[in-house]
């Protein structure tokens, strides 16, 4: 099952499978993004960003880029009955980053779901200043990868003033079952001026082997727009994510993240916000519980271009086994976003002598006029808090799993979506208590 | 109360020469150099002008070859043009007189120059409780109560002397703690170095005095490598403090030097510096680069190594003093003052390596920018996996007096093992307008509550410091403020 | 000769205007009172007169000893003898409240043309006059105000003022979050830095600090206006009827 090939080797195989591909973006785009790819080459640990976060799984998995004509979409049935498929949303459910259906209709007004392989001329133009415009092909090469071999998008757009009441749900289902496999979804939400919504975004793999999901999603929050958006990932050990979240955010509007692991083989997290205007609100949260030999890699920017804006990052994580996390979270001030607010705080829990954690909050600030802070801790559990339970009769095991629920649980109650928060907590607790 | 009256740092603001930088003079004095360039026939040259054993070549030529595949770092968030290597004497020293056997024979000509600085070496006026090493372009020109560290066994002498008099310590040690592949300017000053401090306590002595050297760079278009070594024995203590000025020139300077520290069991460290090179004019023009690798090792259980710094000049600033936390129980502290003004750039910050169990560090970081300058913090705090009930606390803090410079926290945070503590908070802000009211409203000047507030800020690290020090660093930072408040 | 004159002093912050035209003349050897409603511009008066940046004056004149107030930077009205007792205290981190003292000091001696004091002198200076506010002397080689309770830093201000020797000294609120002991120490503070030189404004919401500084004048401030002036019964009679009747008797 398992052959090791050398990276350049796997570097190479990918290349040769652009010709075979019907990609998504215009051809010149797809070229620039390969050599793009090309250049950079699959990152190793001499590079800054991926310092910590070894990609030797790429080589042991013989992974194939998925092609749209190859895609089973029989699957749906095994997760007919997943809890996840159970909640409260309206939902897009996506097989390798594809949709069986080409009748994206949402039952909501004011919202359209759609295909960009669907899209005419005309519809093209209308996203032409939305797809691709927040990101960078340089210095990215999973986001070049993903922009040579996305075959689809998928398009959410919330229309000026709506406030859409059910949470729109995107499902990711990865699917592998006779051989590896990378796909490269892609998804494009715009969320118009005055509007609000909830986004929840949830991966689940199936199938015998290995696969990546190499993702790149951009997000628009217009003015004075209200976005709530989760990611939830609750994954075998077959399970890779390699995903690019883009926020641009426009003047007093609202986004918040929250991002909850509980599971996965490998899953590396980039999510960037630009505050791009005034009186911006941007909150970023998670949190991770790794067990196995599990990696979970957390790299958040929040960019701050304007004055009066605030930021807030909270990420927890909690490590067992032999399992890693990596934390890379920074505040960027430019020259004139004075009278910013920005925070950014990291706590982790290691429960094992094998587990190990790797954080690096950073500040990098050009106006004077900011209140910025941050603070990152690792350590054991408290031994006082769990001294206080105890004398309370309360059993050792019994306290420390009170306490890193407490820990686990400050994250989940920021969703406020309540039949997946309550699920949530429901897995953290069944979780923490094996 | 009494003490902090008369510690009292205000007289000192007042004292202020109101100029700016004011060691900015140079001394002709005669000097001979080696050809401008590196290659291994400079190596050759330095090795044999320094009559050194074969052992030291040797290690010289390996350095130098390592080098050569080396190429210079990029990652610090510094900007500076190209250096050529090729285009610098590696050597400059004053022209020897033979047979210099005490300060009375040393050239009048040098004495007056350390005069100038405040630091008088001969006998009748020579600073009480401390012992002067005096280093001019990274040659040892004079050592001061020679004798009586002699009586305890304290060895204090320049390291050219200790290659000839101690060769079984300088190659047992010289090394250790930085070996020649640890990184560029590393290799350099392993291949170049002329001269430094040495430094050796032995076992169970309290050093009696203060072990201080005085770098002075005076020569122009010379890179200044200078190499310190200090080993602590079992249950031995030292206290080091090193001063650093040079000439005004429009040039950039080149300053690669290495300091290694081996603390053995129950012996104790504290290393001090205030770092002043000519940070170059108000336009950026000349100035140090410096770039400094610095690294103790509590190699036995119980030991310290305790880093200060003030870090007030250079054009460019790159260095981490850093600890390797090796015996059980051992202490890392790194105290850290960096200003910058002016297009300074500043990358400092420091290391902490545990792999005992039991160990402590503390990082107290206070940067202040200012002018166009940059001013980061960047720092590791690694814990390996047997480093059982390690702590570290680190606290960095960053205050920014204007909006055309940056300040930067990159601290890195390694666990491995799950009974350490590791705590980092870091803040970036600028002086409260509120609290710049209140003095004025005592009747205090801005430009004076501006310098008053930032000694405050770095009270934390200055208390850290030797009295005679601390007072010295108050008053570059307030005059490196100078100009900072519009 | 008025020590501090106040003619038709209109202020506001950001646009805001809050003194409509206020009117006050303080003679040497005496102490006036401002009682007044939340919202009323006390505070406002106390921050225009130290010159607060943030507040704009734009109309009319305050002639402090015969010179033009609202023309001096904030340290120069302090050198000249104008003093802000604070409501709110800043706490300054790291520097000494001897250190800051003697810096203030030797500036406003600077500004008078007088040497500055030498350590002996300061030292002596600083515990003879922190008797008079009650306060240990290990205080004053705490860094200012951090980690004081409230009290702590009222009487804090109270010793500054003591050390400073302003002719002119403004006490904004600084009984406001006092307990009783605390106020006695700051009323008694005052009451003994008080001489026939120098003059006091005390601001405060309530009559009871009149209790222990007895005011020669009382006004009542309302919407940026001195509405009504009288002697210390008018601070009772305030403390018992409100502020309401003052406001009509105004309008009538």
């Amino acid at each position: 099952m398992s052959t090791n090939i050398s990276t350049s080797e796997f570097k190479q195989k990918l290349i040769n499978q652009f010709d075979s591909l019907n990609g998504l973006s215009a051809e010149s785009n797809r070229r620039e993004a390969l050599a793009q790819f090309d250049s950079y080459g699959i990152p190793t640990l001499k590079h800054e960003h991926w310092k910590y976060t070894g990609l030797t799984f790429l080589n042991k998995h013989n992974f194939d880029i998925i092609k749209k004509s190859e895609v089973d979409y029989s699957v749906m049935q095994q997760f007919a009955n997943h809890p996840l498929n159970n909640i409260e949303a309206e939902k897009v459910v996506l097989v390798n980053g594809f949709s069986a259906s080409s009748n994206l209709k949402s039952n909501q007004s004011g919202v359209t779901i759609s295909r960009l392989s669907d899209f005419d001329d005309a519809q093209k133009a209308q996203i032409s200043d939305y797809y691709g415009q927040s990101i960078k092909l340089e210095n990215n090469p999973f986001i070049a990868l993903n922009t040579a071999f996305a075959q689809d998008c998928i398009v959410i757009k919330i229309d000026k003033n709506t406030v859409v009441e059910t949470p729109l749900q995107i499902v990711y289902l990865n699917f592998a079952d006779t051989h590896a496999i990378i796909n490269n979804p892609r998804l494009l939400v715009i969320a118009e001026e005055g509007s609000q919504a909830t986004i929840i975004e949830s991966v689940h793999s199936f199938g015998e082997f290995a696969s990546l999901k190499n993702s790149v999603s951009e997000y628009y929050v217009a003015k004075n727009a209200s976005l709530e958006h989760y990611r939830i990932q609750d994954d075998s050990e077959l399970s890779h994510t390699i995903d690019f979240t883009q926020v641009n955010q426009e003047n007093d509007s609202h986004y918040h993240n929250v991002n909850v692991s509980l599971g996965g083989q490998f899953n590396r997290n980039n999510i960037h916000t630009l505050l791009n205007g005034e009186n911006i609100e941007s909150n970023l949260s998670g949190v991770f519980i790794t067990s196995g030999n599990e990696l979970f890699d957390i790299h958040s920017l929040a960019d701050h271009a304007f004055p009066n804006c605030e930021s807030n990052e909270n990420y927890k994580g909690i490590l067992l086994g032999n399992s890693t996390g990596i934390f890379n979270g920074k505040i960027l001030v430019r020259k004139d976003a004075q009278k910013t607010n920005a925070y950014q705080s990291n706590k982790n829990v290691l429960l094992s002598d094998n587990a190990s954690i790797f954080t690096k909050p950073e500040l990098e600030i050009y106006a004077d006029d900011v209140k910025c802070s941050h603070g990152a801790t690792s350590g054991a559990l408290d031994e006082i808090s769990i001294f206080y339970l105890v004398s309370r009769g309360i059993g050792r095991k019994k306290a420390e799993a009170m306490i890193l629920n407490a820990i686990a649980d400050d994250i989940i109650d920021l969703i406020k979506h309540e039949p997946l928060r309550l699920h949530l907590l429901e897995r953290v607790e069944n979780k923490l208590n094996q | 109360m009494s003490q902090d009256v008369k510690d009292d740092d205000q007289l000192l603001l007042e004292n202020l020469a109101k100029s700016e930088y004011k060691y900015g003079f140079f001394s002709d004095i005669e000097q001979e150099f080696a050809p401008k360039g590196l290659n291994e026939d400079i190596v050759r040259f330095i090795s044999l002008k320094k009559k050194e054993p074969e052992f030291m070549l040797n290690w010289r030529l390996k350095a130098y070859r390592h080098w050569l595949k080396m190429k210079e770092p990029k990652w610090q968030k510094v900007n500076f043009p190209q250096i050529d290597y090729q285009d610098a004497y590696y050597y400059a020293a004053p022209v020897d007189k033979p047979g210099l056997k005490d300060l009375n024979e040393v050239d009048p000509d040098i004495l007056s120059i350390y005069e100038k600085l405040g630091i008088p070496l001969n006998e009748q006026k020579k600073l009480q409780g401390i012992a002067v090493d005096a280093v001019l372009d990274s040659v040892s020109v004079a050592t001061t109560f020679k004798d009586k560290l002699n009586e305890a066994g304290i060895i204090f002498c320049p390291i050219s002397e200790a290659v000839h008099s101690h060769p079984e310590l300088v190659e047992k040690y010289l090394g250790s703690v930085v070996p020649h592949t640890d990184n560029f300017f590393a290799a350099l000053n392993s291949a170049v170095f002329s001269d430094g401090s040495f430094v050796y306590i032995p076992k169970g002595v309290r050093c009696p005095m203060e072990l201080s050297t005085y770098f002075r760079i005076n020569a122009s278009n010379t890179g200044q490598f200078e190499r310190t070594l200090i080993i602590a024995e079992e249950g031995s203590y030292v206290s080091y403090l090193e001063g650093c000025t040079a000439p005004m020139r429009d040039e950039n300077q080149l300053h690669a030097a290495v300091v290694e520290l081996v603390a053995h069991k129950n012996a104790e460290i504290k290393y001090s510096t205030v770092q002043n090179w000519y940070p170059g004019d108000k336009e950026g023009k000349g100035g140090i680069y410096n770039f400094v690798t610095k690294r103790g090792i509590c190699e036995g259980a119980n030991s310290k190594i305790s880093w200060t710094q003030v870090e007030t000049g250079s054009s460019i600033t790159w260095k981490y003093p850093s600890c390797i936390l090796k015996g059980d129980n051992s202490i890392g502290e790194f105290y850290s003052v960096a200003m910058t003004n002016n297009y300074q750039q500043a990358d400092t910050g420091t290391k902490m390596i545990h792999i005992g169990k039991n160990t402590k560090s503390r990082i107290v970081s206070k940067g202040i920018s200012a002018g166009f300058s940059e001013n980061s913090y960047r720092g590791l705090v690694k814990i390996t996996k047997n480093a059982s009930k390690s702590r570290n606390f680190s606290q960095c803090d960053s205050l920014l007096l204007g909006d055309k410079c940056g300040a930067h926290t990159f601290p890195y945070l390694e666990i491995q093992n799950k009974s350490a503590t590791v705590e980092h908070e870091a803040t970036t802000s600028k002086i409260s307008e509120d609290i710049i009211f209140y003095l004025n409203q005592r009747g205090i000047s801005t430009e004076d509550a501006v310098a008053l507030i930032v000694n405050g800020y770095a009270k934390e690290v200055l208390n850290q410091l030797p009295m005679e020090f601390a007072v010295e660093a108050q008053k570059l930072l307030a005059i490196s403020l100078e100009g900072s408040v519009g | 000769m008025a020590l501090i004159e106040i003619k038709n002093l209109k202020a506001n912050i950001y646009g805001n205007e809050i003194l409509h035209g206020l009117n006050l003349t303080i003679n040497a050897g005496e102490i006036h009172a401002i009682m007044g409603p939340n919202g009323s511009g006390k505070s406002t008066l106390a921050s225009v007169l130290a010159g607060k940046e943030e507040f704009e004056v734009t109309e009319g004149t305050v002639t402090f000893d015969g010179i033009d107030l609202l023309d001096m930077s904030p340290e120069d009205r302090a050198r000249a003898g104008v003093f802000l007792a604070f409501q709110y205290p800043v706490e300054i981190p790291g520097v000494s409240n001897a250190n800051f003292l003697k810096t203030a000091i030797n500036e406003i001696r600077k500004f008078r043309n007088q040497d500055p004091l030498d350590a002996m002198d300061f030292l002596q200076m600083m515990k003879e006059r922190a008797k008079l506010v009650e306060i240990e002397s290990s205080f004053l080689s705490r860094s200012v105000n951090v980690g004081f309770s409230g009290g702590e830093k009222k009487k804090n201000e109270i010793f500054q003022m003591a050390m400073l020797e302003p002719k002119f000294a403004v006490l904004d609120e600084t009984d406001s979050g006092l307990d009783i002991d605390a106020m006695k120490v700051v009323a008694n503070g005052v009451n003994k830095l008080k001489t026939d030189d120098n003059a006091f404004l005390i601001i405060t919401h309530y009559q009871r600090l009149l209790d222990y500084i007895i005011p020669d004048f009382v006004h009542v401030l309302s919407e940026g206006r001195i509405i009504k002036s009288g002697g210390k019964e008018l601070a009772y009679e305030l403390e018992e009827r409100g502020y309401d009747w003052v406001k009509a008797e105004a309008i009538a």
